[in-house]
């Protein structure tokens, strides 16, 4: 299954998005994480997130639309060529 | 130990075509992980070029029915880590494409540039670098990052959970590194910490 990068809109925590399972998954996490054991890490999660991680996804997906430069296209036709089985 | 276990029963072999179809259709995923391994969108598309053929001549190794983009993924990311050894080269940051996609989130008060963002995940340490690409822009799930850089899913967490936390303190103090002065700063940061774990041979 490629290409299944359907991307709700990050309004909602990229926490929550990156963990469907959504808050008892969270919950553990701030247990396991052994990182910043005073801090509430849910709360960090929820409010230190969505500005650049919605921009770290727009990095990535405007790579996504950009068209894919000729030198791709060449290489595929080179591909069926038997001597780069 | 009977003879059919050594002799393993060939794998249904995926149909080439449909093989390059597959692998055709993550090529612009491929060419984002790249991009955001190694910041300069020529040195990316080169080491996407290496990986599809790589991904080609092992196309024998592909279970079909399974992730094409998370076995690619692994494939570039050993040439990308090949790379790193050998030419050194730069994680340097093309201006350009992110410059362009300007980034002012509805509702935040100070505008965002794609670009300090980006510049700012380059001065990351790689491995911290790529578990947040893979799980925080490339969508994967802490299992799937784990299997594609071989460790334990409780690394993989620990390493989102580090890069989250420097980008956010980076963004909050506003100490994004600046242009070519910090070009400086991340490269030696990616360089020293890559140094370690090739040393440490926790990174292969």
């Amino acid at each position: 299954m490629p290409l299944c990068l359907s991307v709700p809109p990050l309004r909602q925590p990229i926490f929550e998005y990156l963990c469907p399972e959504g808050a008892a998954l969270s919950q553990r996490m701030t247990k396991d994480q052994p990182m910043k054991p005073a801090q509430p890490r849910r709360k960090s999660a929820r409010t230190q997130t969505p500005a650049w991680a919605d921009g770290l996804k727009r990095l990535y997906d405007s790579v996504l639309d950009e068209p894919l430069p000729d030198t791709f296209a060449q290489l595929l036709e080179k591909l069926d060529d038997p001597a780069n089985g | 130990m009977a003879e059919s276990d050594i002799a393993a029963p060939p794998r249904p072999a995926i149909d080439p075509a449909a093989f390059k179809r597959e692998l055709t259709g993550v090529i612009p995923h491929l060419r984002a992980f790249a991009r955001g391994l190694c910041g300069r969108a020529d040195l990316a598309d080169d080491l996407v070029q290496e990986a599809l053929l790589k991904a080609w001549s092992a196309q024998a190794r592909f279970e079909p029915g399974t992730s094409m983009r998370a076995w690619t993924f692994v494939i570039l990311r050993n040439a990308y880590l090949t790379d790193m050894r050998r030419n050194r080269f730069r994680a340097d940051y093309d201006e350009g494409v992110a410059e362009r996609t300007l980034v002012a989130p509805a509702s935040q008060e100070d505008p965002m540039h794609l670009s300090d963002l980006h510049r700012a995940l380059l001065t990351l340490p790689p491995e911290r670098r790529e578990a947040l690409l893979l799980v925080g822009a490339g969508g994967f799930s802490y299992e799937e990052a784990a299997q594609i850089c071989g460790c334990a899913v409780g690394t993989i967490k620990s390493r989102v959970g580090r890069a989250r936390a420097a980008l956010s303190q980076m963004i909050e103090d506003g100490q994004i590194p600046r242009r070519s002065t910090d070009d400086a700063v991340a490269h030696a940061a990616i360089m020293g910490e890559l140094e370690e774990t090739v040393q440490s041979g926790t990174f292969d």
